[in-house]
């Protein structure tokens, strides 16, 4: 979701990346940053409320991140807080990883199975998305029994949906409405 | 034995089985961020277009209204309760439309062209975008062909043409949907053989119901399957307990229905009742998608609302078939307040307007038409002659028995002139009284003004006149179906006519004072 202000600190990190050539290392940061914000809660808390001030907030990250972070990374982290705008700073990391994703012409798909896939269809399903949507495919593998059969690939907010359930869905609306019956 | 038999049953089955392939489905989703008061927030649907039809599950539809940088906002038309925060919205690809057919005559139907009144699904393959762009300027032609009404007051002197837009204003309990019943009732005169043979093409009809009670609407469907009139009318209901967005839609829908009877080169008519709802539909639609509120809370475009269908009335050009579509808006006021942001809205929009007083009709003139202040227009031009002929004097007789009407208790005292002004004020408003539901046709209002305007009624008492006008018709019919054949079919009075019809009502007015 393209939030105003996340979408400009992203920028403005991107920015910053791209002039000193440190995408790879930047990204890998911010991956540690989405990753921290979405499994420690108690970290989400404090960057949202109002009431820890940012000197002592700007302490609390230095001693957490600081030796995983490169000192681009850190700084970055440092200002958003200063501007009291810790709460976007999970969005920020995301938009950057969007941003960086566009940059490479890359884009997720989520992939989800009523089986586990082997290599070859895992390769082959790749290569179609990769076909159809012209750009690069991470492929994101879940599995969901409730499918029945044939898979689910989201690109974007597109879906493609070759599952057994949807077509007994489909079936199923075909019979209530009595298409073909005269 | 069983009706039935199972191979015929697993015949069919085979059927709609081999018609099914295995494919795959490519759709453009979002998912739900919020619903509820029958608005969602979407996520996603990046490619989404305005008013796109949006496909929420359990087979609920809404339509994307609100286009916004992160996400869509769509309304709901169906329940709300059925949709819930993460699910998945499917885009259709296609603008919210609806389907149309000519057996929709007879049924009643929602917005969206689905049948509400039990019977038969409608299956048609003809689909038409609820929301049209009108018409330009060359695919149009002025308005010249009549639609009668019915009733004497409005074909004499608020004329109505086919492809005119007049609006039926009044307070609640004036009569207003009367008036529109009425119209729909008298363009049976439209549909039979007689009609044919006059060279007057037949006029198919749409009722649409915006934020009426259901019970009301079932009335005035049972009012018209009475009179035979369900045969070419179609009723689009979006009751008070619908969701505000089909009631938003509904004028829309009408409007796209008369459109497939104008583009076939033939002739509709659609009554909006009532445009006030409808406008309140739209203002809690908007204040919920949290559109900024204008004046009386409405959004600004109310203004667009209202003209973006009415505008879609229209008389065709002849290269286009030259079918057409007349539009009767109806609008309650509050207390008379015509000045009010919707009813002035769309006085402005239409080409003419019928006021109905509350003060009238409760002093029993029925239609409670005021007729000072009521116009139409461009219907003088599609008016026939004969009824622009006889119906000359009779605005101007009304416009000074008004003037003088406060005068009238000084009865004796006044001079002979005004006392004849006031004589036939009294007499022309008494033969203008009409019931409802019983509409005339347009030769027999040629007679009954024509007799009124030449002050054939001078002499007869006040309370007589209505007992006056049935048998003067009766006598008409029984006696001289041939001069109301004349007039009906040349549609003008010639010296012939003229002098056949004075010859009759000096007769008819000798008989009746004995």
């Amino acid at each position: 979701m393209i939030n105003r202000i996340s979408h400009r600190y992203g920028l403005a990190l991107f920015g910053e990346a791209e002039d000193r050539k440190m995408h790879e290392r930047i990204a890998a940061d911010m991956k540690i940053v989405v990753e921290a914000l979405d499994e420690i809660s108690l970290l989400r808390a404090v960057l949202h409320t109002p009431v820890v001030r940012h000197e002592v907030l700007n302490k609390i990250m230095r001693e957490i991140f600081e030796k995983h972070l490169s000192p681009l990374a850190m700084n970055f982290i440092i200002m958003i807080v200063d501007k009291g705008r810790g709460a976007e700073l999970g969005n920020t990391a995301k938009d950057y990883l969007l941003l960086l994703d566009d940059k490479n012409n890359t884009t997720t798909a989520k992939i989800t199975s009523a089986v586990t896939l082997d290599d070859e269809a895992k390769k082959e399903i790749v290569a179609t998305l990769a076909r159809y949507s012209g750009k690069h495919i991470r492929p994101e593998f879940t599995i969901d029994p409730t499918l029945r059969g044939g898979f689910i690939a989201k690109v974007g907010d597109t879906l493609i949906d070759a599952s057994l359930q949807h077509q007994l869905e489909v079936l199923r609306q075909q019979f209530l409405e009595g298409i073909g019956v005269n | 034995m069983s009706v039935v038999r199972p191979d015929e049953v697993s015949a069919i089955l085979r059927q709609q089985l081999t018609g099914f392939e295995k494919e795959v489905d490519i759709y453009d989703v979002g998912t739900i961020l919020m619903v509820g008061d029958g608005v969602a927030r979407v996520y996603g649907l990046s490619k989404a277009m305005a008013g796109e039809l949006l496909e929420f599950p359990n087979g609920v539809f809404g339509m994307a209204l609100n286009l916004e940088e992160d996400n869509v906002g769509a309304v709901l038309f169906g329940d709300e309760t059925l949709v819930k925060e993460g699910d998945l919205v499917k885009r259709t690809g296609r603008v919210a439309s609806m389907p149309v057919t000519d057996t929709m005559l007879g049924r009643v139907i929602n917005p969206l062209g689905i049948p509400v009144d039990g019977g038969a699904p409608i299956h048609t393959d003809k689909y038409l975008p609820i929301e049209r762009k009108a018409l330009g300027v060359m695919q149009r032609q002025p308005v010249k062909e009549p639609l009668q009404t019915g009733i004497k007051a409005v074909d004499a002197m608020i004329p109505i043409g086919r492809g005119q837009r007049e609006l039926i204003i009044g307070d609640r309990q004036t009569g207003k949907t009367t008036v529109a019943i009425d119209a729909i009732i008298n363009q049976k005169n439209t549909h039979g053989e007689e009609a044919k043979a006059r060279g007057i093409e037949p006029v198919y009809c749409i009722y649409v119901a915006i934020g009426q009670k259901a019970s009301t609407v079932a009335l005035v469907r049972a009012k018209l399957e009475e009179h035979g009139a369900m045969a070419y009318t179609t009723i689009i209901v979006a009751s008070a307990s619908d969701p505000a967005p089909l009631q938003f839609i509904a004028p829309y829908s009408g409007a796209t229905l008369g459109e497939h009877f104008r583009d076939t080169g033939r002739h509709a008519l659609v009554i909006y009742d009532d445009l006030s709802k409808q406008a309140a539909a739209y203002r809690e639609l908007s204040l919920l998608l949290r559109r900024p509120p204008g004046r009386e809370a409405y959004p600004g475009d109310v203004f667009y609302v209202h003209s973006r269908f009415l505008e879609r009335a229209s008389k065709l050009s002849a290269d286009l078939g030259g079918g057409s579509l007349t539009a009767l808006p109806v609008i309650e006021t509050q207390a008379g307040d015509v000045s009010a942001y919707i009813p002035t809205n769309v006085i402005s929009i239409t080409d003419g307007q019928i006021y109905l007083e509350p003060n009238l009709f409760n002093s029993g003139v029925r239609p409670a038409i005021n007729v000072g202040i009521s116009v139409s227009r461009v219907g003088g031009n599609a008016q026939i002659k004969a009824m622009k002929k006889v119906s000359g004097t009779l605005r101007l007789d009304l416009a000074q028995y008004r003037e003088l009407e406060a005068f009238s208790k000084f009865g004796s005292d006044l001079d002979k002139a005004t006392q004849q002004q006031l004589r036939r004020g009294q007499r022309l408003v008494e033969l203008l009284k009409q019931g409802a539901n019983v509409p005339m046709p347009i030769e027999e209002q040629v007679v009954v003004v024509y007799a009124g305007t030449q002050g054939f009624l001078d002499e007869i008492p006040i309370d007589r006149v209505l007992e006056f006008e049935r048998g003067l018709l009766e006598e008409a019919r029984l006696r001289h179906k041939d001069l109301l054949n004349d007039i009906a079919s040349k549609k003008e009075l010639t010296d012939d006519i003229v002098v056949r019809l004075k010859q009759m009502l000096n007769d008819y007015v000798g008989s009746f004072k004995k």
